[in-house]
């Protein structure tokens, strides 16, 4: 295991970042990244503080989730995990996936590598699991998100206006999509 | 509520169960349009969505799979029915005949952000093509809005049921986006349509009444 830990396995690997399973020995690290509220500033969930066994439990449920396909983030230049990335929703009667990224390290951010590994997950959902749209939603909070993901491939699609609410205003959930090249 | 009888029974909620169309015996309307009325959905109905559920024309739109559906499959789904706080589900009654003709829910509810998703099939076949999937959908709009308190309502529709399309823009909904190629059916790719009504652009057909705040009821008498 420390063996695993020192050197991780590797599923996709990129320029810079690289994709791998989800460990149960970086559940403290999750459990870090879920209590930093700047990363909950764009997600989606209740804010709020989150105990190690919410954490836990959010691990129990994905490492063997068959709904769902998520990756560990690495920075290949120091091979240290970064974030986390998933295809929810994979529906392979009609082709379509939901694309989500959270960059947990505060150090990772402004660096490009969300828009990396934007495109190393289109990759993934269009060659090798042969989707035909993948489509996300982001807040019009989060503008270095949507930048990230125009630059990935994604354009808008649509827009709910006034469905978020954060910082005591209501915000616009913007939906975006990528067809298969 | 066009006459005295009408709004009799608007005060009571209740309209007399027509026995002579097989109704169910437990039959409540929570709200009452012109044509349509909107009540609980009863455990002994359950037959009736068998039914509804396992008409391949109804499956084409319903955006609930694919079918044949077994009674377990729809008991397991009609569970919803016994609805927490993020689900809202009621079954659309043909005023004229006291018939339950189909069901309208909303989902994923979310009170921190004053949204919800809904869904509407008219399960009865003789009921389509009349107008009534806009009256409950304007209703459930309604109930959404004015007691439940939302601020926005979506659904999504594929791109290959203009009649629903239609009857959504009929009721309030707005189109607000276009996810392209994203439905497979009959051997070809459709867009799936997103539509949305807002609290803020929908007037109240009936509940603005029924949910007068007693201030106003007062301030009226003097």
């Amino acid at each position: 295991m420390s063996d695993v830990i020192e050197r991780p396995v590797i599923n996709i690997t990129g320029e810079r970042i690289a994709l791998g399973p989800l460990r149960r020995d970086l559940i403290p690290l999750h459990y870090r990244w879920f209590n930093d509220f700047a990363t909950d500033r764009t997600q989606g969930d209740l804010p709020g503080p989150r105990t190690i066994e919410r954490a836990t439990g959010w691990y129990e449920r994905n490492a063997t989730s068959d709904d769902a396909i998520w990756f560990v983030v690495y920075e290949i230049a120091t091979m240290q995990p970064i974030g986390m990335t998933w295809l929810s929703d994979v529906d392979h009667e009609n082709g379509t996936a939901y694309f989500a990224i959270s960059l947990g390290e505060p150090d990772a951010r402004g660096k490009g590598y969300g828009t990396e590994t934007t495109r190393l997950m289109l990759d993934f959902a269009f060659n090798r699991l042969g989707l035909h749209n993948v489509a996300l939603d982001v807040f019009s909070n989060n503008p270095a998100g949507i930048r990230a993901y125009q630059k990935a491939g994604f354009t808008e699609y649509g827009r709910i206006r006034e469905a978020y609410v954060m910082g005591g205003r209501r915000w616009d959930s913007i939906l975006m999509e990528v067809l298969a090249p | 509520m066009r006459d005295a009888d009408a709004l009799e029974r608007k005060q009571h909620n209740v309209e007399p169960t027509d026995t002579q169309h097989s109704s169910p015996s437990t039959q409540h309307y929570s709200i009452t349009g012109d044509r349509v009325a909107l009540g609980p959905i009863e455990r002994e109905t359950l037959p009736l969505f068998y039914r509804w559920f396992n008409d391949f024309d109804l499956l084409r739109t319903a955006g609930i799979g694919d079918g044949p559906w077994t009674m377990e499959r729809v008991e397991a789904w009609c569970k919803r029915f016994e609805s927490g706080p993020e689900e809202a589900w009621f079954m659309i009654y043909e005023r004229e005949t006291g018939q339950p003709i189909g069901s309208a829910g909303l989902r994923d509810i979310d009170e921190r952000h004053g949204t919800g998703e809904y869904a509407i099939s008219i399960g009865e076949v003789s009921a389509r093509g009349k107008g009534y999937g806009t009256e409950a959908t304007s209703l459930m709009l309604d109930y959404a809005f004015t007691p439940r308190g939302l601020h926005s309502v979506l659904l999504d529709v594929a791109e290959y049921n203009p009649g629903g399309i239609g009857a959504y823009a009929k009721a309030g909904f707005k189109e607000i986006g276009r996810r392209h190629e994203a439905d497979v059916m009959g051997g070809k790719r459709w867009d799936i349509v997103y539509m949305q009504a807002l609290a803020s652009e929908f007037e109240s057909p009936v509940l603005a009444a029924v949910f007068a705040p007693d201030v106003a009821k007062v301030r009226d008498a003097q």
